[in-house]
């Protein structure tokens, strides 16, 4: 069904053609090994909102807009994306990633911009079950952990050991360029304000904290509560 | 557990995904201890999607108005000089 949706091929990058102010859900992964990771940047004439970020979804559609987005180099977006008639570059970094033809062709429906972006995205659906959880709780001071990654995730020999239920919260600092991750477990941020490029209040599976596009991650610890660890 | 495959060969890996997992968009890789960045960087990787129910999202969220993009700079990796475009689908 996808791969219908490919019209045409230019220079060796696949356009993508859409229909002008019309919305679409672009579901993007990021993997660069080198762990660079970097900011992925839409044109001015489209207005996206980032709406899920490491496939859950963010708790209000319409509270990070573009035209730019942080993300490392493991990191998944889920985009709300409507675009004026044109052609457009989606970049990382300085790079052309993508390029999208956006034209006023074809029968509309109900995706279609109302001029009023947050009625037009609606509310996201609930959390899952293992997700809905209070970010106020109490954590047991044996629960926190401060976990320094320097000198590389291999390096790191700590241990924690969880038990299901249990909440910890954890201040990851120096991930450097191989984010923290723990595979399959998304963590809540709970950094006051957020921290480098997420948000207080979202989910994560992946984590940055370091440089060159988390600086504040050194001075602001990142705090993390992970639930059904198990 | 380890599973191993030759270069240019295939294997079939099969999971019984629960009914109630969350939906969403994630990404495999090969996890294999120093030669993981090797291996992503020759093209072990992809976006896996587990779908939304449908009656949970807004015509724009649904499939039939989805694209997809994954982005990634292996190519400049390996060495050769072979660069691999990034894609819309």
């Amino acid at each position: 069904m996808c791969l219908a949706k490919i019209l045409s091929i230019v220079n060796c990058t696949i356009r993508s053609q859409i229909e002008a102010n019309k919305w679409y859900r672009l579901r993007t992964s990021v993997v660069t090994p080198d762990g660079g990771g970097g900011t992925v940047k839409f044109d001015e004439s489209c207005t996206v909102y980032k709406v899920a970020s490491d496939g859950v979804y963010h708790s209000n559609f319409t509270a990070q807009n573009g035209p730019s987005f942080v993300m490392t180099g493991a990191s998944r977006a889920d985009f709300a994306i409507k675009c004026t008639s044109g052609k457009f570059d989606i970049k990382l970094g300085n790079g052309v990633a993508a390029k999208i033809h956006a034209d006023l062709f074809g029968t509309t429906s109900g995706a279609v911009s109302s001029g009023n972006d947050a009625n037009d995205l609606g509310s996201p659906p609930s959390k899952p079950a293992s997700l809905q959880v209070d970010a106020n709780v109490m954590v047991p001071e044996s629960n926190k952990k401060d976990i320094d990654l320097t000198g590389g995730f291999i390096g790191y020999t700590g241990s924690v050991n969880i038990e299901y239920g249990q909440t910890h919260e954890w201040v990851i600092s120096q991930s450097g360029p191989h984010p923290f991750h723990l595979h399959l477990y998304h963590m809540l941020i709970v950094t006051p304000g957020g921290c480098g490029a997420h948000i207080e209040g979202e989910f994560y599976d992946t984590i940055s904290s370091t440089e060159p596009w988390s600086v504040p991650c050194r001075s602001y610890p990142l705090y993390l509560n992970l639930f059904d660890f198990a | 557990m380890d599973r191993f495959v030759e270069g240019g060969q295939c294997l079939d890996y099969m999971w019984d995904i629960a009914a109630d997992h969350p939906a969403g968009t994630y990404w495999y890789h090969p996890h294999y201890h120093t030669l993981t960045n090797a291996q992503v960087s020759g093209g072990a990787f992809g976006m896996l999607i587990i779908d939304d129910n449908q009656n949970d999202v807004n015509d724009w969220g649904s499939v039939d108005n989805e694209k997809i993009l994954q982005i990634s700079n292996t190519g400049s990796l390996m060495g050769n000089g072979v660069t691999r475009g990034n894609e819309i689908m």
